[in-house]
């Protein structure tokens, strides 16, 4: 009947529970079923009305409201490109532009392998990596279209799988709404960037060490 | 509300002036009672205020000296300086109205709103007059679907909020809401969804731009070309307000009137756009005549005779017993009084019938002490014990709704889930036979019940008002009499309304329209109601006058009812073609509304003016001239042939409307008319002369009869007579006694369902089949049942199945599942596709079928 999973339903209703008024738990919903499907659908937000004594409507208009939330299919990677002063001021809208040619869609679009969808956001609080692009909001900067198009490359090859989760995931949302999320997995997660962190720490370090030389 | 009860008033400086404001009431109101208008575009007196539009900016002292609020959410406070005219003030106003501009196209001209448009006129009152804005405005597709009754332009929006918190919660039907953000912020729908409102109307009446616009009226008339009448709409009996507006002949659209007694200014959709239907094809406009097996036009004079032959022959050859009237409910009280005295005094037949629905009957409802809806919407108590009253009489919900908010109680005894249930604070899933019984013999039911209005009306129900109606359309009418005489005797301080939906119906009760009455709440012998006429006609010769009625789609037992036409002379007295008109010797085209002058009665017993705006359609004439050319044409004085002297008649014979003049009806003094008998005074709210706020429903021609009481205006006439203040007190009616039978809440065996059935605002009439966009909602038959039932029979949800009734009748109808019911019984829904009705047998306590899957 539903949309949800019985698994994610059942988190669905321990969510709805953790609040008075039962609209209250409607945007964590929303990220529940992103998680879910990736974006929200209609089904979706139907069982989300249902969940939280709202109607669809008032479901989308929500939905539509917040850029977090979509209503439209996004791809397994939502890329977001900032355009504000301080990126923009290091090239960040030529970035962009590259970034369209570089994936064939333009700014909002979604690649036909439904890989990626690519968007110009505002500022992400990365100024100081500028220009900065966040992918499924996991930060990567300061890029150039060379950096950029290593960065799809290696996404598409799957080597940031554990550093980026595919577009949706959001444990910290689950985590600070009180749905209970296996410790493992957080320090699994936590870990996994860590790692990816010293990794690129690393790389960066050896590739200055080899200009210096 | 009386002086009385006002608690002291808030001074504060409006413009230098001081003024006297409400406690707790918004400047914006006060300033308006003073005289002072405020612009306004999101403000509305029937809704929350939510200060989204900026428009109503003044300034206004606080500690840190004046600035800019908005007037319409900053409630007074004492001694608070309030400046609407300075230099600031206007330039906020230059300000938001040029940023309103900044995206709304300058599309007046092709604009339906353009000559009423309260953004077109404050622009012009209070704009700056030039805009800095060179870009390119927004751009969308247009327009938008959001029902089949309203369209959505969403590049003129402003972003009021007023549709969004109508819908929200006025109607509690949520089905639109901002979507998106900024400057891509729309009124939306759910994608694929639909603004499924029964009253999505009233979001086109409150646009305060054209963003909404209702497809009747699109692109079919200009503002300014448009005249008015004011007038009362008869799609129910609760009589809502509004504005009957006309261009060259031709009523171009209804306009709810803000009339704080009754509707607030809202109209269902039924109601709103029922004007459709007046200008169809499927109108009859020409006397006809039976010729051989043809129906012939002929002249009024031809039709004439040709009736006049028919009363004369059966009342020589049967006796006048032999003619009979059914229907009227949706005549003027002026035709009901004309007919009845044609046919009570010169044909001298007590046959006469309005109530085709055999709802509570007129014994019970004169007996009764009846509230008034002001008295019931702030009873200690309400119990609802009616059909659903969004689907009878849907304005009505939207005041309970509006109440509950308030602080109203309601307990509701119905055996299904309604609109209402949501809102009162217990349903008892009982049917009104149980419910009487109970009451009648006691037991656990009537203590509870008891219990429940103890709380908070004692013991003898003082202050608690009783909302009686037909709940089931299978039952007999004795089990509603049975329920309010037993509810009448256990609670005798309560009061009561009843929930009869038909149009006039309660002034077809006053004026004698109804079995053993005559005019004026005067018993007379008990004679036949409906369902026994008709079964007498199935058997012995008749002659059947049908007033704007098709007992083939409204009476129980089809089978029977068609046998009956079959059997007699039958003459339709209508405006709308139907089946009935088929087995009709002659037909005489009755004018529509908005033809003819006169007034109705709602369920309170108001009587109000019904506004004439054209003239009748072809050859068809007013309800009351026809009585009146039948009595001539057999011999008898036809009496006075004009509305307001046919009720001078009335005032004058008849003690129950002593006092009643037309041109009281017409006054400013009684815009919400007067509910009779005058001796009650009550009621009527004196004149409340309202000249501002044009922007509360903009198209309004002359809204100084609308907005809620103010009673702080001091009532000033209170002092004058009342009309009908010196009166006689009519006698009470004794309250009779009816016996219920206990076959009425029998539990069949053998597997057979009790069947219940419910009828729907959109339910197939004559007239909504003749309104083309209005028909495409017409509601489709359909039976629910519990799940475990609907699994028993085999069958699954959305299927058709086969109901059998007693006599053998069959049934193909779709089943759908609902989780509310019980087990035991079967919701059949009235509606197009299927003939519930033909399952029903007159004369039965309880009607129960057989579910086969099919």
């Amino acid at each position: 009947m539903g949309a949800f999973s019985p698994e994610m339903r059942e988190r669905a209703e321990s969510l709805v529970a953790l609040y008075p008024e039962r609209r209250s738990a409607l945007i964590p919903l929303c990220h529940l079923a992103q998680e879910e499907a990736g974006y929200l659908t209609q089904p979706f937000m139907e069982e989300i009305a249902e969940l939280t004594g709202t109607t669809p409507a008032e479901v989308y208009g929500t939905a539509s409201f917040y850029d977090m939330l979509h209503t439209e299919p996004v791809g397994k990677y939502l890329v977001g490109v900032c355009t504000n002063i301080a990126c923009l001021l290091q090239g960040g809208g030529e970035l962009l532009e590259h970034a369209e040619q570089a994936l064939g869609v333009a700014a909002g679009g979604t690649t036909d392998d439904e890989m990626f969808t690519l968007e110009e956001v505002e500022c992400v609080a990365h100024c100081d990596k500028a220009p900065a692009v966040q992918v499924n909001y996991r930060f990567f900067g300061p890029l150039t279209g060379e950096s950029f198009d290593n960065l799809i490359a290696k996404l598409r090859a799957g080597e940031y799988d554990g550093v980026v989760p595919p577009h949706g995931t959001l444990v910290r949302v689950r985590r600070e709404n009180g749905i209970e999320v296996p410790l493992e997995e957080v320090f699994a997660e936590r870990r996994e960037m860590d790692r990816a962190k010293a990794e690129r720490k690393a790389a960066a370090e050896a590739a200055k060490a080899k200009e210096g030389n | 509300m009386s002086n009385a009860e006002t608690p002291a008033g808030v001074h504060i400086t409006l413009d230098g002036v001081e003024i006297e404001a409400k406690p707790g009431e918004p400047i914006i109101e006060a300033a308006e009672r003073a005289g002072t208008f405020i612009p306004r575009f999101c403000y509305h007196p029937r809704m929350r205020a939510v200060g989204v539009c900026r428009m109503c900016l003044v300034e206004v002292s606080g500690p840190r000296g004046f600035s800019l609020q908005p007037s319409c959410y900053l409630q007074v406070a004492e001694g608070m300086q309030v400046i609407t005219n300075s230099e600031k003030v206007k330039k906020a106003q230059d300000g938001v109205l040029e940023f309103l501009l900044v995206n709304h196209p300058l599309d007046c001209p092709v604009c339906d709103k353009g000559g009423e448009c309260p953004l077109q006129d404050q622009t012009l009152a209070y704009g700056p007059g030039e805009s800095r804005f060179v870009e390119e405005k927004r751009h969308w597709e247009k327009p938008i679907e959001i029902s089949k009754l309203v369209l959505l332009d969403r590049e003129r929006c402003i972003q009021c909020d007023r549709c969004v918190r109508f819908a929200n919660e006025v109607a509690s039907d949520p089905f639109i809401d901002f979507a998106g953000r900024g400057d891509h912020t729309e009124v939306s729908t759910f994608p694929d969804g639909e603004f499924a409102s029964y009253f999505s109307g009233n979001t086109v009446q409150i646009c305060p731009v054209g963003a909404l616009t209702a497809r009747p009226y699109r692109f079919k008339a200009r503002p300014w070309d448009l005249e008015e009448a004011e007038s009362t709409c008869t799609a129910c009996s609760l009589g809502c307000r509004m504005a009957v507006q006309f261009s060259r002949s031709e009523v171009t659209r209804f306009v709810g009137i803000d009339s704080e007694v009754v509707n607030h200014s809202w109209l269902c959709d039924l109601g709103r756009f029922s004007y459709e239907a007046l200008d169809s094809d499927k109108r009859l406009t020409e006397p006809k005549v039976r010729y051989r097996s043809e129906m012939a036009e002929v002249s009024w004079r031809d039709a004439m005779a040709r009736v006049g032959s028919h009363i004369r022959s059966f009342t020589a050859g049967h006796g006048a017993g032999s003619i009979a009237f059914l229907g009227g409910a949706g005549f003027t009280n002026e035709g009901l009084y004309s007919f009845v005295k044609l046919a009570k005094t010169a044909i001298g037949t007590d046959l006469f019938d309005a109530d085709l629905d055999g709802g509570v009957p007129a014994s019970v409802v004169f007996a009764s002490p009846r509230a008034t809806l002001t008295e019931a919407l702030a009873a200690k108590v309400l119990v609802v014990a009616s059909a659903d009253v969004r689907e009878e009489l849907p304005v009505l919900f939207l005041r309970l709704n509006d109440a509950v908010k308030k602080g109203l109680r309601i307990i509701e005894i119905s055996e299904v889930e309604t609109s209402i249930s949501p809102l009162a604070v217990e349903r008892l899933p009982l049917s009104a036979a149980r419910v009487a019984l109970a009451l009648q013999s006691g037991g656990p039911d009537a203590e509870h019940l008891g219990a429940l209005v103890a709380a908070s009306a004692g013991e003898e129900g003082e202050g608690a008002v009783f909302l009686l109606g037909k709940s089931n359309f299978a039952d007999p009418s004795t089990v509603y009499a049975s329920l309010a005489a037993a509810t009448a005797k256990k609670w005798p301080a309560a009061k009561f309304l009843f929930a009869n939906s038909r149009a006039n119906i309660f002034g077809a009760m006053d004026l004698g329209a109804v079995p053993g009455w005559l005019p004026g709440r005067v018993a007379t012998a008990p004679s036949d109601d409906a369902g026994q006429i008709i079964a007498r006609a199935a058997d012995e010769p008749m002659l059947l006058f049908l007033l704007g009625v098709d007992p083939l789609a409204e009476l129980p037992d089809t089978a029977l009812v068609r046998s009956a036409l079959d059997n007699s002379t039958v003459v339709v007295i209508d405006s709308f073609d139907s089946a009935a008109a088929a087995y009709a010797d002659v037909v005489l085209p009755v004018a529509a509304y908005g033809e003819s002058a006169g007034t109705t009665t709602n369920f309170e017993g108001r009587v109000t003016r019904l506004g004439q705006a054209v003239v009748p359609k072809g050859q068809s004439k007013p309800d009351f001239l026809i009585a009146a050319e039948i009595a001539r044409e057999l011999g008898m004085p036809s009496g006075p042939t004009a509305p307001e002297a046919i009720l001078a008649e009335m005032s004058r014979e008849l003690p129950l409307y002593r006092g009643l003049a037309y041109a009281d009806l017409a006054s400013n003094r009684y815009p919400d008319g007067l509910v009779v008998p005058l001796e009650r005074k009550a009621v009527s709210i004196s004149a409340r002369p309202r000249k501002l706020d044009p922007i509360a429903t903009p198209g309004l021609i002359a809204p100084y009869h609308q907005g809620p009481a103010k009673p702080f205006a001091s009532e000033a006439e209170a002092g004058k007579a009342e009309p009908g203040a010196d009166s006689p007190k009519s006698p009470r009616v004794q309250l009779p006694e009816f016996a219920i039978d206990p076959a009425a809440v029998s539990v069949a065996a053998d597997g057979r369902l009790r069947l219940l059935l419910t009828r729907r605002l959109y339910r197939p009439t004559a007239q909504l089949a003749a309104a083309p966009i209005l028909s495409q909602l017409t509601a489709k038959a359909e039976i629910r049942v519990a799940p475990s039932t609907l699994e028993a029979i085999g069958a699954s949800d959305g299927s058709e199945v086969k109901l059998i009734g007693d006599h053998g009748t069959e049934v193909l109808v779709v089943a759908k599942s609902d989780k509310s019911l019980p087990d035991g019984v079967v919701q059949g829904r009235l509606g197009d596709g299927a003939n519930l009705l033909q399952l029903v047998r007159t004369g039965t306590w309880a009607t129960y079928v057989k579910v086969g899957s099919n």
